[in-house]
């Protein structure tokens, strides 16, 4: 079987729900990205969104939004992500999802925290400072949220 | 509109949604690779997507019988049971064993990961070959590089290859 793009595999995902006589699923964490964001929100994309798309205003203009969504959900470089979020930390609204699976480092960074889900926080506190910050994430995650297709690390913005 | 956590929220998945969901865990790109190390012999794959043939002996997970076709295939329920463990010892004996992208090798920590590798080693004491992908394993990927993280898992083991793929995908042969 080809290997799917992200968007295609969570298409593929809305084909696994149908069978089970469920008009329409979604996973709590994109739910709340759905929430978090109005209809009337001019919202940045970057990263895997387009299955945002199908409720959100989300377009490829940076000087025509002050929202902002990120998703994380292929090989990312730390240094990228860095760069990333550097780049939108100015914005209103902003929602940042990570699968942190995928994200890797090429060096050993001895300062950064053990704990991986505080160490991704830690992360975001720096960049984005004296801003309003709601962290979700699930502890001992294995595998079952199907997390390499919909991210479970998620911070909200304000 | 139903919200979900996960798949257990949901009833049985469709036989269709069960096997893109096992070809999705079984990656080829690590088969084609495996094919040109292991050595000739008697084999045994467990949860690795293997096809039987007179020296390969095939072992899946019960939840997934329905998607096979093949007879040839033998099912369990725990993958360390340790009847499992010694039907395949006893009755087999084979010459190693293939662990492809197992799900019992996934979504763990380093040291849980070294763990299993030694129950199975230990018991089995025979050549392993055990293809992992870093992305699903569980550490604290801003902080170590996973050529740090894939060196240190077998670093105790006596006798170990590593076989790397790219920078993620790499098969260890233990023994």
């Amino acid at each position: 079987m080809a290997r799917l793009k992200s968007h295609d595999w969570r298409v593929q995902q809305q084909d696994f729900f149908k069978n089970h006589l469920v008009k329409e699923v979604e996973f709590v964490q994109d739910q709340r990205v759905f929430d978090f964001f109005s209809k009337q929100d001019i919202i940045l994309g970057i990263g895997h969104v387009d299955y945002f798309k199908k409720k959100l205003n989300i377009i490829n203009n940076k000087k025509k939004c002050n929202h902002c969504l990120v998703v994380i959900n292929e090989k990312t470089l730390d240094l990228d992500l860095i760069k990333i979020l550097e780049s939108i930390k100015n914005f209103k609204k902003i929602c940042i999802s990570i699968n942190k699976f995928k994200l890797y480092t090429e060096s050993h960074r001895s300062n950064i925290i053990e704990d991986y889900d505080e160490a991704i926080l830690d992360l975001i506190k720096k960049i984005f400072v004296k801003k309003k910050i709601k962290h979700f994430f699930v502890k001992n995650l294995k595998g079952f949220n199907f997390n390499f297709a919909s991210p479970t690390t998620q911070f909200f913005i304000k | 509109m139903k919200i979900i956590e996960s798949y257990n929220d949901l009833n049985e998945l469709s036989i269709d949604a069960k096997k893109i969901i096992y070809s999705r865990i079984h990656d080829k790109n690590f088969t084609n690779k495996l094919e040109k190390i292991l050595p000739f012999g008697k084999s045994v794959w467990i949860d690795s997507a293997g096809i039987p043939d007179k020296n390969r002996y095939v072992f899946e997970n019960r939840k997934w019988k329905e998607i096979f076709e093949s007879k040839e295939i033998k099912y369990y329920k725990d993958f360390f049971s340790p009847t499992l463990m010694q039907s395949i010892k006893k009755y087999i004996n084979p010459d190693f064993i293939v662990l492809n992208n197992s799900e019992e090798f996934r979504y763990l920590t380093p040291h849980e990961l070294t763990t299993k590798i030694e129950i199975i080693s230990n018991y089995y004491q025979t050549k392993i070959f055990l293809s992992i992908n870093t992305v699903f394993l569980d550490f604290n990927k801003l902080k170590y590089p996973n050529s740090l993280i894939v060196e240190n898992i077998v670093i105790n083991f006596l006798k170990y290859t590593i076989h790397k793929i790219d920078n993620f995908k790499y098969i260890y042969e233990i023994n």
